[in-house]
């Protein structure tokens, strides 16, 4: 699988090249700013683009911006987002398009690189990674206007694993159940709030985070 | 040579700025002490304990690598938790979406974290953004009056409205919660009227018993 990174300071751009590559991941470009990096995606597009949100030279929201630049360029190109905080706001303009292939991580993630890898697969491979931070916040939004009343709290396990992008066969395993169970979950949780069941993984959480963030 | 009552006007006006000036300083000063403190106990604490924790992980390694993996990974968990309350820090001082956007987009994603139902709208013009400390000021009282309306006024909803027009920024937010907010009652309201007069600001609240709360902020602001 192939990644291009764009990582301002030298350190981390370093550390995740290697992290990725002690991974099987081979690196197309490593950058440290939003213009180069979406040179490097023209030249020779990547399987997923790693970016950090924020970059010279104004060091604001410049890496989110090439991102989503990107993906009005390529759309449907991967990228994941990777930021010293989470912010809803931004999750949803990254989610906005309403396509996969959309990560939005805390660099604290990198410390399990095994998981981080599995993130960085998952969302090459279309799907989503959102960050247990952006969806617990959003759980607790929602459970404040009580519409998520109506879930048993196994069952609101499961919605936050889901919406993190997460397969029934991780959940499963992070749960310490069989995937026939979270299965009776899922459908239960898509039953009582009025969702369209899918056996598309991508749709399912696709459909989760929007009933979230309406 | 001035006339008597545009004399008495500077001399209020000196009196006002004195006034303003020392209390801008003492809380400037107090919020310096408390960062301080929040960066000793916390992060600074968790690296030395981290610090520590690696050194004791190393000399295990040979003799009984289990342990040291152990003490790896509590290290590894006491980052994390570093970071977090970091991250706590920096979005007390600057949240990070007020530096990448300014005050809408930063109010806006202030909206998206809170339970109550809140209805943004802004006309920033086409003007420049003001100065970062009245940008900083202004989300901070917002996020004030926020919490208050979440915490005391029994509210569903609220509506937030921003304009920034001929050098004056402007901001209303109303709840349709039971009113009776008393600005004289609690700190709360005067502790966010007292630092909008630094910036000759000024705050006017509307709520009578059973509703709406309106709380109007007026900031003159030359823009950056």
């Amino acid at each position: 699988m192939r990644v291009a990174i764009a990582e301002d300071l030298f350190l981390l751009r370093d550390g995740l090249t290697r992290m990725l590559e002690a991974h099987g991941f081979a690196i197309t470009a490593a950058v440290d700013n939003g213009d180069a990096l979406l040179a490097a995606l023209r030249e020779d597009p990547p399987d997923v683009a790693i970016v950090d949100v924020r970059l010279p030279p104004t060091f604001t929201d410049e890496g989110l911006r090439a991102a989503l630049q990107a993906r009005k360029e390529n759309p449907g190109l991967p990228v994941l987002v990777l930021s010293q905080y989470v912010e809803q706001l931004y999750a949803r303009e990254l989610l906005a398009g309403g396509s996969g292939g959309i990560g939005y991580l805390l660099k604290d993630r990198v410390f399990d690189s095994a998981q981080f890898a599995d993130a960085v697969r998952r969302v090459a491979r279309g799907g989503t990674a959102m960050d247990p931070e952006v969806i617990s916040r959003l759980l607790a939004r929602t459970t404040g206007d009580g519409s998520l009343s109506v879930l048993s709290p196994r069952e609101r396990e499961v919605l936050a694993l889901m919406a993190e992008g997460r397969s029934n066969a991780a959940i499963a395993q992070r749960l310490v159940v069989t995937e026939r169970a979270v299965a009776k979950h899922t459908a239960s949780i898509f039953l009582k709030l009025n969702l369209q069941q899918s056996d598309d993984d991508n749709r399912r959480v696709l459909a989760v985070l929007a009933y979230l963030g309406g | 040579m001035l006339a008597p009552t545009g004399s008495a006007e500077l001399e209020r006006r000196v009196e006002h700025l004195s006034q303003t000036r020392t209390e801008t300083l003492d809380s400037g000063a107090a919020e310096i002490r408390r960062i301080e403190r929040d960066l000793h106990d916390g992060a600074q604490a968790r690296l030395v304990a981290m610090g520590m924790t690696l050194d004791a992980a190393g000399q295990l390694i040979d003799e009984d690598p289990k342990a040291a993996r152990a003490l790896l990974i509590e290290a590894r968990d006491s980052s994390a938790k570093a970071l977090q309350e970091l991250r706590n820090l920096v979005r007390g001082i600057h949240p990070p979406v007020l530096a990448d956007r300014g005050l809408a987009d930063a109010i806006r994603a202030l909206a998206l974290d809170t339970a109550l139902r809140i209805h943004l709208t802004s006309d920033l013009g086409q003007q420049a953004r003001p100065f970062a400390s009245i940008e900083s000021a202004a989300y901070f009282a917002v996020n004030e009056l926020v919490a208050n309306v979440s915490k005391h006024a029994k509210a569903s909803q609220a509506w937030i409205d921003i304009r920034q027009h001929d050098g004056m920024l402007t901001i209303t937010v109303t709840d349709d919660g039971q009113g009776g907010a008393d600005p004289g009652q609690g700190t709360g309201l005067q502790g966010i009227e007292r630092r909008l007069a630094a910036f000759d600001g000024v705050l006017a609240v509307s709520s009578p018993p059973g509703g709406p709360t309106s709380v109007t902020m007026e900031i003159p602001c030359a823009s950056r």
